[in-house]
C-alpha cells in the first residue's frame, strides 16, 4: 500500500509538472470476460454464523453479485470434523454449529451443481491479538483549494502484544453514526394541513457503513509486535456524521502470509491505480482450486483468521465548524400549497424558530432518507 | 539582399587601387563584366557564362557563400568585381594570368611570404621522377600559391617502393578538437581514409604530387596540394562550415550508409539535436533519439528507452567510456546529459562492434566535445525551467584544453502553481555537471581526465523523499603504434545509488538506500596493415559491487529494524578480436569474437533448494557460506559479431549481420515505466546470465545526385533467460531475489524504412517501423509463471511507428522544424470484470497486456532566431520558440481505472494534453560562427 501511495504520489507530482496535464473520463472497448467462479468466505475465532458466499465475476458495466447457487458446501478440520454450510439466501452459504480454534486448521470443499469439484488446503487458524486502543484526534488537513483546510477527527490504532508472533494484520473498518433530521415534522399536506402526531419520529437515525477501505501491515519489519498510532481512517465536518455522535468499530485479523498477498494484491488493484509507476496488474489468485481442472482460475479468499474487535465512540468535537448544509424552509409559498399536483403529495411541513410555517423537502424532516434507520442499536 | 549590398558600401577605394597595381602589373587580359550581360544572374550561371565566354576557370572550395542573386550595375573589371562581390566575406579572389580565378580564405599577403616554398616549388621541377602523373591543371596553375604546395617527407627519408605513408589528424580550427568521421582523399587516384575518433587518419600514397582533399559533414572542404616524397605527417585543420554553395556532402566511409559496414547505426550530432522542436525548453540526447527507428519507451516523460522490443536495461549508455546507469532527470522528463557539453551520440542497434559487450540490445556511446583548444569560450542557455552553462578554455593552446558544463533546474515555482496539496509541497530538483581536460603528451599520445556527475532529488509532499545520483570519471590514453595502428586505454569508474525515506507512517518510517559500483580497465589497438584491413582486439575487465539496500529507522519514534540486504560482487573479463576486410571492391566483411568470462564472487550466503520444487522460501533446503573473493558461479561465453556488405553499385548495398551477446547485470524492474528506485541486480548462482541472438538484413542506397540516403532494414532476435517478476513482487526489500524473479523468452522483430536528408535547406528524416516484441515465461510451477505461461505483448509493444523530423532553414538567421510522431497504443491490462469479498468490490483484470491504449499522434514545432551576424562581437545570442504537441492532442499516458461509490470508473491521464510553448535564450561568447 505504501508504494502505491507513494507512486501515485509520483504520478501526480510528474503531471503536476506538466502543469497542463489532463485527467478524463475514458470508457475503453472491454470484451466481456469469461465468468469465473468466487469464493468468499470466512472463519474466525468468533462466534458464529459463519458464510461462504460463492458467485461469479460481474462484467464491469453491470456490477450487481450474480450468485452461484445449488452448491454443496462443506468446511473440515484437522482434526476430523466437517462441517456443513446451507444455502440461507441464494449464493450465500451459512453454518452456525461451530466456533473456530486459533491453530486448528480448515479446509473448504464445493462441489458445483454441474458436478464439478473445488477446495481450498487446509488454513491453519492463527492466534489473535488484542488491540490497546482506538482514538481519535482533532487533525486539520490541507485540501485542493490553498486558502481552505478540512477538520475533523483522525482515528488511530495502536496495538501492542510483545509475545505474540503474528506479523500479518488486517484492519477492517465499520462506522455507526447518529444524525438528526433538520427539522421536525409538524404538519402534512394532500390537499388539506394535517398535523402530524409524533413531530420526532424521524428526526433520528442512526447509519451502519462498512468502510470501503481497509489497513494492513506487514509487522515483520518491527522488533515486535508494537503497533504505534496507526493512521486509519479521518472523517471530516463536511458531512453529518460528527454532527452528533460517531462510532468506529474496527475489526483486527490475523492473517496468514497468503492471506495477507491476497488482500495486499486486492489492495493494490483497487486503489486508484494508476496503473504507471505501480507494477503491472494482473488477476488475483485466490486459494481455492478447482480439483478436476486446475487450470480454471477460482478466484477469491476462504479466509481463516484470528480476530479481535474494538469498539470506540467519539461526540460531536467541540469548537469545530461544521460545514454541512442546513435545508431551507420556503415559508414564501405557504400560500400556494393548492399550486402542487396531487402527484407530489404528501408535501411535508415545519415550523420556523419563529414558528412560521414552510415547505421542506422529504430528507429535511425524514433522516431515514439518507440511508439511516430509526432503530437504535444495541451497542448504542 | 542586404548584406550583398553592404559589400558595395564596403568597398575601399585603396583596395580597387591595390588591386589595379598588382593586376596590370602581371600583364592580365582584359575581361570586362557589364550589367548588361550579367546583371541578375545566381552565382553559378554567372561563373558559368563567364567560363564559357572568357576561357577562365574558377576555383574554389564547398565554402563559398551563397550568392542567389550577381549584381553587376557598372561594367567593371571581372578580377575586380569578383574581388568586391567577396570582399565581405573575407575572400581574396586572386588569378595566375592565365585564366585562372582562386578564392581564398585567405589573406593573399601570406603567399607572397613563402619564399622558402617557391624554393621547393622549384627543386621539385628540377627532378622529373618525381612528378606525378597525377599532376592536374590545379597545381599547374597554382605557381603563386606555392606555399599551398606542402612537401611531405624527404628525399633522404625515402624508402623504396613507389608508395609513402602520409598520416596525420584533422582538427577543428576554431577549437582543436579532432574532427572525427572526415575523410581524407586523393580524388583522381581513388585512395582515401575516413578518420578515427582522436581525428586521425592514414592513408598509402605513391610518391609525387597529388592534390589531397579533405572533407566533413559540418566543415570546409579543403584542398591541398602535395607533395609526397616519404612517409610523413600532415596535420590538417578545418574550419566550420557555415553555409555552403553546394551542399553534396561527402562522409566518410565510416558512417557511410551505403559503404560502411554498419547495420542500424544512428548516429546524430549535437547539432541535429539542437534543431528538433523541444520541451519545456531543453534539447534532449534521448528524446530525440527517440525519434529514430527501432527506439520506444513506454510513454512521453517516462524514462526507458527500448530498442527494438527489448527491455531499458539492454541497453548499455556510455559518455566517452562511463557507463550511466540511470540517464533520466525527474522520472524521464529530462535526460541526464547536459546537450552543451556533447559532440555527437552513435547508437547500435543491429550489429554491436566486438569491443562493446555485456548488454544484448544495443549501446548509446555518447562522445563529448574535447575543449577549445584555440580560445576561451562560454555559452549556455535559460528556459524556464532550467539554466545552463558551458566553459571551454584552452590550458596551453593548441595542446590542452578543458571544459567544464553545469546545469540546474528551478523548476519548483512551476508547482506551487499546482492545485494538488500534495504538489504544492513537494519538490523537483535536478542538476549535472560534466568537465575533462585533455592534453597532447607530444605528438604520439594523448590523455583525458574526464569526469561526469547527475544528481537528483524530489521530495514527494511530506510523504517521501528520492535522491539518485551518477557519478563517474575516467582516464583515457591514446598512444600511436607508428603510423597506421593505435592504442588506447581507458581505465573508468562509475556509480549510480539512490535513496528513498518515506515518513508516512512515524513508527514505519524508513531510508532505504542503493548503490552500485564499477571499475573498469578497457584497452584496444586498431590496427590499419593496408587498405584492406581494419583490425580491432583488445581487452576489458570490469569489477562490480553492489551494495543490495540497507533499510533503516528513519527517526527514533520508527519501529523498523534496521535491514541490511548485503553486498554482492562480480567481475566480468572479456578480450575481443574483429577485422573488416575489404574483400573485394563491392564486398566487404566484418567479423568479431568476444570471449566473456563472468564470475559471481563471494562473500556471499547462497541458498540451495529442493529439486523439483520452485525457488520459494519454504524450499530451502541448505545454505552454502562463500568466503572473500571466492569463485560462486562462473559463465563462460562467447559473442559472435558478423556482418556483410555486398555493393551492386556505388550507391546500393546490401547488408547482413548476425550477432549474438551476453549480460549479466539487469534491473530489478516490474514497474511498466522505470521508478527511480529500480535496482541493478547481478546474475548470479541461480538467476543465469540473459543471452541475445539478432539477424539482421537491409538494403541501402543513397541515390546519385541527392542527399537523400534511404535504408530498408528487417530484423529478428530472440532473448533466453529474459529477467521477468511474479506478480506482485516487492523488490524493494525483498532479501532473496531469486524467489522473486522468474526467467522467460523475449521474441522480437521487425522492419525499419528510413528516408534521410543530411544536407541542403531542408533536411530531416522520415521513418516507418513495423515491429513486435512478445515475452513468454512459463514453468512448471504455477506461481513462476507470469500470465499463466501463456506469451504476452511486453510493455513497450507498438507495432505502427511513423516519425518525421524536418528542420527548414529559412535564412541563416531563422529557422523552421518540426516533428510528427505517430504509433501504436502500447499493450495494457485492464480491469474485465467485478467480483464481491465481504461486500467490497474487487476488480479482476485481464491477460497481461491484452489490451492497447488508444494511438498516439503528436506535432511539434519551432522557430529559431540567431542573433546578428556580426562577426566583430562579444557574445552571440539566440531565441529558441518551441510549441509542443501543437494540436494539443490528449494523448493517453495511462488509462487507470478508480474503484468510486457508483462503479468502476476509467480515467485517461494525458501529461501534455494541450499545446506546450517555451521559449529558450541561448548565448555564446563570440559570433554566430565561433
Amino acid at each position: 500500500m505504501r508504494t502505491n501511495r507513494l507512486f501515485y504520489g509520483l504520478i501526480l507530482l510528474i503531471s503536476g509538472f506538466a502543469v497542463i496535464s489532463c485527467v478524463e473520463k475514458y470508457s475503453p472497448d472491454i470484451k466481456d470476460y469469461s465468468d469465473q467462479l468466487v469464493v468468499d468466505g470466512l472463519i474466525t475465532n468468533q462466534n458464529g454464523p459463519y458464510k461462504v458466499l460463492l458467485s461469479k465475476t460481474s462484467p464491469l458495466n453491470n456490477d450487481e453479485l450474480r450468485p452461484f447457487t445449488g452448491a454443496s458446501v462443506l468446511v473440515e478440520d484437522n482434526e476430523g470434523n466437517t462441517y456443513e454450510f446451507d444455502e440461507v439466501v441464494p449464493g450465500s452459504y451459512e453454518n452456525n454449529e461451530f466456533t473456530g480454534e486459533p491453530g486448528v486448521a480448515y479446509k473448504l470443499q464445493i462441489l458445483a451443481s454441474d458436478g464439478k469439484l473445488y477446495e481450498s488446503d487446509y488454513q491453519e487458524m492463527p492466534p489473535s491479538v488484542p488491540i490497546d486502543t482506538v482514538y481519535a484526534e482533532i487533525e486539520t488537513n490541507p485540501t485542493e483549494n490553498p486558502d481552505y483546510n478540512e477538520i475533523g477527527y483522525q482515528f488511530y490504532l495502536s496495538s501492542q502484544d510483545v509475545e505474540s508472533e503474528s506479523i500479518y494484520f488486517l484492519w477492517k473498518l465499520t462506522e455507526t453514526y447518529e444524525y438528526h433530521a433538520d427539522h421536525d415534522l409538524e404538519y402534512t399536506y394532500s390537499g388539506v394541513v394535517v398535523p402530524y402526531p409524533d413531530p420526532d419520529e424521524f428526526s433520528t437515525c442512526w447509519k451502519t457503513t462498512k468502510l470501503r477501505e481497509f489497513y494492513l501491515f506487514d509487522a515483520s519489519v518491527l522488533n515486535n509486535v508494537n503497533i504505534q498510532n496507526l493512521p486509519l481512517n479521518f472523517v471530516n465536518t463536511e458531512t453529518k456524521r460528527l454532527s452528533v455522535r460517531y462510532s468506529l468499530l474496527v475489526d483486527q485479523y490475523i492473517l496468514s502470509e497468503q492471506a495477507f498477498e491476497f488482500f495486499s494484491s486486492v489492495q493494490e488493484m483497487n486503489s486508484g491505480n494508476d496503473l504507471f509507476y505501480s507494477t503491472q496488474p494482473y488477476q488475483i489468485e485466490g486459494n481455492v482450486e478447482c480439483v478436476d481442472e486446475p487450470q480454471e482460475n477460482v478466484l477469491g479468499q476462504f479466509l481463516v483468521a484470528g480476530k479481535t474487535s474494538k469498539r470506540i465512540f467519539v461526540d460531536r468535537p467541540y469548537g469545530v465548524y461544521f460545514y454541512y448544509e442546513v435545508c431551507p424552509v420556503n415559508t414564501e409559498e405557504i400560500g400556494e400549497l393548492g399550486m402542487y399536483h396531487p402527484s407530489d403529495y404528501p408535501i411535508y411541513l415545519t415550523l420556523t424558530e419563529n414558528m412560521v410555517m414552510g415547505t421542506v423537502g422529504k430528507g429535511c424532516v425524514d433522516c431515514r432518507e439518507h440511508g439511516g434507520t430509526i432503530e437504535k442499536p444495541d451497542f448504542w | 539582399m542586404n548584406w550583398i549590398k553592404k559589400s558595395y558600401v564596403s568597398l575601399t577605394g585603396i583596395i580597387i587601387l591595390v588591386f589595379f597595381s598588382w593586376l596590370s602589373a602581371t600583364g592580365q587580359q582584359k575581361i570586362i563584366v557589364s550589367p548588361q550581360e550579367y546583371d541578375g544572374l545566381t552565382w553559378s550561371d554567372f561563373s558559368n557564362q563567364i567560363s564559357e565566354n572568357y576561357n577562365v576557370r574558377f576555383f574554389y572550395g564547398d565554402d563559398l557563400p551563397v550568392i542567389e542573386y550577381v549584381k553587376v550595375s557598372d561594367s567593371t573589371r571581372l578580377e575586380v568585381f569578383l574581388q568586391e562581390l567577396f570582399n565581405d566575406f573575407d575572400i581574396y579572389v586572386a588569378n595566375d594570368g592565365t585564366g585562372n580565378y582562386f578564392f581564398i580564405k585567405e589573406n593573399p599577403l601570406h603567399t607572397e611570404l613563402a619564399p622558402g616554398f617557391f624554393k621547393s616549388e622549384r627543386e621539385k621541377e628540377k627532378e622529373p621522377e618525381e612528378t606525378s602523373d597525377s599532376s592536374d591543371d590545379f597545381l599547374r596553375t597554382n605557381k603563386d600559391y606555392a606555399s599551398r604546395t606542402i612537401v611531405i617527407g624527404s628525399y633522404g627519408e625515402a624508402k623504396n617502393g613507389k608508395k609513402s605513408s602520409v598520416y596525420g589528424f584533422v582538427k577543428s580550427a576554431e577549437d582543436g578538437e579532432p574532427v572525427v568521421g572526415s575523410y581524407v582523399y586523393i580524388e583522381e587516384l581513388g585512395i582515401g581514409a575516413g578518420t578515427t575518433g582522436n581525428g586521425y587518419y592514414a592513408i598509402s600514397v605513391p610518391k609525387g604530387k597529388h592534390v589531397l582533399t579533405v572533407s566533413s559533414i559540418d566543415r570546409k572542404k579543403k584542398k591541398f596540394s602535395i607533395d609526397v616524397r616519404s612517409d610523413g605527417q600532415l596535420d590538417i585543420s578545418l574550419e566550420r562550415r557555415l553555409v555552403a554553395l553546394n551542399e553534396v556532402v561527402v562522409t566518410s566511409d565510416r558512417y557511410h550508409n551505403v559503404r560502411s559496414t554498419n547495420m542500424g547505426l544512428e548516429r546524430l550530432t549535437i547539432r541535429d539535436v539542437k534543431e528538433i522542436p523541444k520541451v519545456l525548453g531543453e534539447s534532449d540526447l534521448l528524446k530525440v533519439a527517440l525519434l529514430l527507428p527501432g527506439v520506444q519507451n513506454t510513454g512521453e516523460a517516462s524514462s526507458g528507452f527500448n530498442v527494438r522490443g527489448s527491455p531499458s536495461d539492454q541497453t548499455q549508455f556510455y559518455i566517452n567510456n562511463v557507463p550511466v546507469y540511470n540517464t533520466s532527470h525527474l522520472f524521464g522528463f529530462f535526460s541526464a546529459f547536459n546537450p552543451d557539453a556533447v559532440k555527437e551520440f552513435k547508437l547500435y542497434k543491429s550489429n554491436i562492434p566486438a569491443e562493446f559487450g555485456g548488454r544484448l540490445a544495443s549501446v548509446f556511446d555518447i562522445s563529448t566535445k574535447k575543449g577549445n583548444r584555440q580560445k576561451f569560450s562560454a555559452s549556455g542557455g535559460v528556459s524556464p525551467v532550467t539554466g545552463r552553462l558551458f566553459l571551454e578554455t584552452p590550458i596551453q593552446k593548441d595542446k590542452s584544453s578543458a571544459f567544464i558544463g553545469l546545469r540546474s533546474t528551478y523548476s519548483d515555482w512551476l508547482l506551487k502553481k499546482v492545485k494538488s496539496v500534495d504538489i504544492r509541497n513537494s519538490k523537483a530538483n535536478f542538476r549535472d555537471g560534466i568537465g575533462s581536460i585533455s592534453f597532447n603528451l607530444g605528438k604520439k599520445d594523448k590523455l583525458e581526465l574526464f569526469g561526469y556527475y547527475s544528481h537528483d532529488n524530489i521530495s514527494f509532499s511530506t510523504l517521501a523523499d528520492y535522491l539518485y545520483e551518477n557519478i563517474g570519471g575516467a582516464i583515457n590514453w591514446q598512444h600511436l603504434l607508428g603510423n597506421k595502428s593505435k592504442f588506447t586505454l581507458s581505465t573508468i569508474y562509475s556509480k549510480y545509488w539512490f535513496q528513498e525515506s518515506s515518513q508516512e507512517i512515524t513508527f514505519d518510517a524508513f531510508k532505504h538506500d542503493f548503490a552500485l559500483e564499477n571499475y573498469k580497465v578497457k584497452g584496444k589497438v586498431e590496427i590499419l596493415p593496408n587498405n584492406n584491413h581494419k583490425i580491432s582486439t583488445g581487452f576489458s575487465s570490469t569489477f562490480y559491487s553492489i551494495n543490495r539496500g540497507e533499510h533503516r529507522p528513519l527517526s527514533t519514534e520508527s519501529l523498523i529494524t534496521e535491514k541490511k540486504l548485503g553486498m554482492e560482487f562480480g567481475l566480468e573479463n572479456s578480450v575481443f578480436l574483429s577485422d573488416e576486410w575489404k574483400v573485394l571492391p563491392y564486398l566487404t566483411v566484418y567479423a568479431g569474437l568476444r570471449f566473456n568470462n563472468y564470475n559471481y564472487l563471494g562473500p556471499q550466503e547462497v541458498y540451495g533448494y529442493m529439486e523439483n520444487r520452485p525457488l520459494e522460501e519454504s524450499f530451502i533446503s541448505d545454505t552454502t557460506q562463500y568466503g572473500k573473493g571466492s569463485f560462486i558461479k562462473t559463465y563462460n561465453s562467447l559473442d559472435f559479431r558478423a556482418v556483410v556488405n555486398y555493393m551492386l553499385t556505388t550507391s546500393l548495398s546490401f547488408k547482413a549481420s548476425f550477432n549474438n551477446l551476453h549480460q549479466n547485470i539487469f534491473m530489478l524492474s516490474n514497474t511498466i515505466s522505470i521508478s527511480p528506485t529500480a535496482k541493478w541486480k547481478l546474475a548470479d548462482y541461480h538467476i543465469e546470465p540473459l543471452k541475445g541472438h539478432q539477424f539482421s538484413f537491409g538494403v541501402y542506397s543513397n541515390p546519385d545526385n541527392t542527399s537523400l540516403e534511404l535504408s530498408a532494414e528487417a530484423y529478428y532476435k530472440y532473448v533466453d533467460n529474459l529477467v521477468e517478476f511474479k506478480n506482485g513482487a516487492d523488490l524493494l526489500v525483498s532479501e532473496v531475489p531469486e524467489t522473486d524473479v522468474v526467467q522467460g523468452e523475449l521474441d522480437a522483430y521487425g522492419v525499419e524504412f528510413m528516408v534521410k536528408k543530411k544536407s541542403g535547406r531542408l533536411n530531416g528524416w522520415m521513418s516507418y517501423t513495423y515491429s513486435k516484441s512478445e515475452v513468454q515465461v512459463s514453468s512448471p510451477f504455477a506461481a513462476s509463471e507470469v500470465n499463466f505461461g501463456e506469451p504476452y505483448p511486453s510493455n513497450f509493444d507498438k507495432p505502427h511507428a511513423f516519425n518525421l523530423v524536418a528542420n527548414y532553414r529559412v535564412s541563416r538567421r531563422f529557422s523552421i522544424s518540426g516533428n510528427l510522431v505517430y504509433n501504436t497504443g502500447r499493450p495494457v491490462t485492464y480491469p474485465v470484470g467485478i467480483y464481491y469479498q465481504d461486500g467490497q468490490q474487487v476488480v479482476n483484470f485481464s491477460r497481461r497486456n491484452e489490451y492497447r491504449l488508444p494511438d498516439y499522434f503528436r506535432v511539434d514545432l519551432s522557430v529559431n532566431i540567431e542573433g546578428n551576424l556580426l562577426s566583430d562581437k562579444f557574445a552571440h545570442g539566440s531565441w529558441s520558440f518551441s510549441v509542443y504537441n501543437v494540436l494539443g492532442r490528449k494523448n493517453a499516458y495511462s488509462v487507470y481505472f478508480k474503484n468510486e461509490d457508483d462503479g468502476i470508473q476509467a480515467y485517461k491521464l494525458s501529461v501534455f494534453g494541450s499545446p506546450i510553448v517555451t521559449l529558450t535564450y541561448n548565448f555564446k561568447l563570440g559570433n554566430y560562427a565561433d
